[in-house]
């Protein structure tokens, strides 16, 4: 089947079997910072923004995806212009394998969005879906309230 | 084998028709129909682009659009009852991921044992709406699990209940926050002029999936406050439970919901003035 996603703010048209996941849409089309980790929707690996909350998208088939925004981590910055968040994760020493970092970048963005001055339960309640297995999670919450602090003197 | 096909109606009543196709499936957006289960299937039908996820509350009747997430659900909730059971219950469900995908018409539908939903849907007595192409009909959520065969092929549209003008306990019986639970624990109670009215305490993921526990609910009916011994009460809990890889036997799972239910007496009645 065919469908129109709009990825980070471009529009493509993709071609996908009825059963696929946006997962498999994403990364057969060059989406690839977003991982494939369980399968499961439980380790917080593949999040997206689908209508900009945060989403496993190996638990979304692509079919209902099509015609709403998409965001990935590539969508909000990049190794040469990274956001914010990107840049207090790997500041505060969050970043170590990597894998889980994309996910955890966008849930922060939906975070800081609707909750610019998180507490430590909101921060640890937004992010209780992705599982890190390098860091220990202490070095990704103070990068996530390093990026929180930045964001509030941003706005 | 001819492959799965799409279906995305414009209307609930063209999607409760397509729905009685064989082999085709509402589709809401939720992650009970993985890909491996999809095999079974003929047909999907979308539901994501139909007006499902309305949302009214009054004191008389809170009515929920069967469409919203579970966040969705809190955010709704949480202005009017922010210690309201399902507030509790789905606050703290599964991860912010996945309670951004799971839909409460198709948890429902599903009733898997784990669900955090359906013991405090049971405990307020909810009604789900149903619709197919003969119409609308509104069953409590009680028949519709005791009979699921008798409403294959409707489409639930909205939950509805009566605002509970207590307080609430919810317990999910986990090893860790993100564990799915073995059973879970809803328990509502008020008290006027010093003693307990309409107490309910429902279990789900028991034997036979839920449990409403009639014998500890008459023991608590009409007694004064202070005469309630919270933990002799829950000894009268006698649900029955499979044996669970995680939680262990029966009979340790029977402790943990008589620990539960005794902390739940003691707080609801202690937070009484």
């Amino acid at each position: 089947m065919k469908g129109r996603f709009l990825i980070n703010g471009e529009t493509w048209e993709l071609e996908f079997p009825p059963e696929a996941t946006l997962l498999e849409v994403l990364r057969s089309n060059g989406f690839t910072e977003v991982k494939h980790g369980c399968d499961d929707g439980l380790c917080g690996a593949c999040a997206v923004l689908l209508n900009g909350k945060p989403v496993p998208s190996c638990q979304v088939l692509a079919a209902t995806a099509t015609d709403q925004p998409i965001v990935t981590a590539q969508g909000l910055g990049t190794v040469h212009r990274p956001h914010p968040i990107q840049k207090a994760l790997a500041e505060a020493g969050a970043v170590q394998c990597g894998f889980c970092t994309p996910g955890i970048v966008v849930s922060t963005y939906a975070l800081l969005q609707k909750t610019p001055d998180p507490t430590e339960e909101e921060i640890r309640h937004a992010l209780d879906g992705h599982i890190c297995r390098c860091t220990g999670y202490v070095k990704i919450l103070e990068g996530v309230r390093l990026a929180a602090q930045r964001w509030k003197r941003a706005k | 084998m001819s492959p799965l096909e799409w279906y995305f109606p414009e209307s609930v009543d063209e999607a409760a028709a397509l729905i009685t196709r064989e082999g085709v499936v509402p589709h809401g957006g939720g992650t009970g129909l993985l890909r491996g289960s999809l095999k079974g299937y003929r047909g999907l039908v979308a539901l994501h682009r139909l007006p499902l996820k309305t949302f009214a509350y009054t004191p008389q009747e809170a009515r929920l659009g069967a469409l919203l997430t579970f966040s969705e659900t809190v955010e709704h909730l949480a202005p009017h009852e922010p210690r309201g059971l399902l507030v509790q219950a789905l606050y703290h469900s599964s991860t912010e991921l996945l309670r951004n995908r799971i839909t409460l018409g198709g948890s429902v539908a599903m009733a898997p044992p784990w669900s955090d939903l359906m013991a405090p849907l049971l405990a307020l007595r909810a009604r789900v709406v149903l619709r197919n192409p003969q119409g609308e009909t509104v069953v409590p959520v009680a028949e519709y699990l005791k009979t699921p065969g008798t409403y294959r092929n409707t489409l639930i549209t909205e939950i509805r209940y009566t605002p509970y003008p207590g307080k609430a306990f919810f317990y999910r019986a986990v090893r860790t926050r993100n564990d799915l639970p073995a059973f879970t624990l809803a328990l509502l109670l008020r008290v006027e002029e010093g003693r307990v009215r309409d107490p309910r305490v429902v279990l789900f993921g028991t034997r036979g999936k839920g449990y409403e526990a009639t014998g500890v609910m008459e023991r608590l009916e009409n007694q004064p406050v202070e005469a309630v011994d919270p933990e002799a009460v829950a000894q009268a809990l006698d649900a029955a439970f499979h044996p669970h890889p995680r939680m262990g036997s029966p009979e340790y799972q029977q402790h943990l919901a008589r620990t539960a239910l005794a902390r739940g007496l003691q707080q609801l009645l202690e937070a009484t003035p």
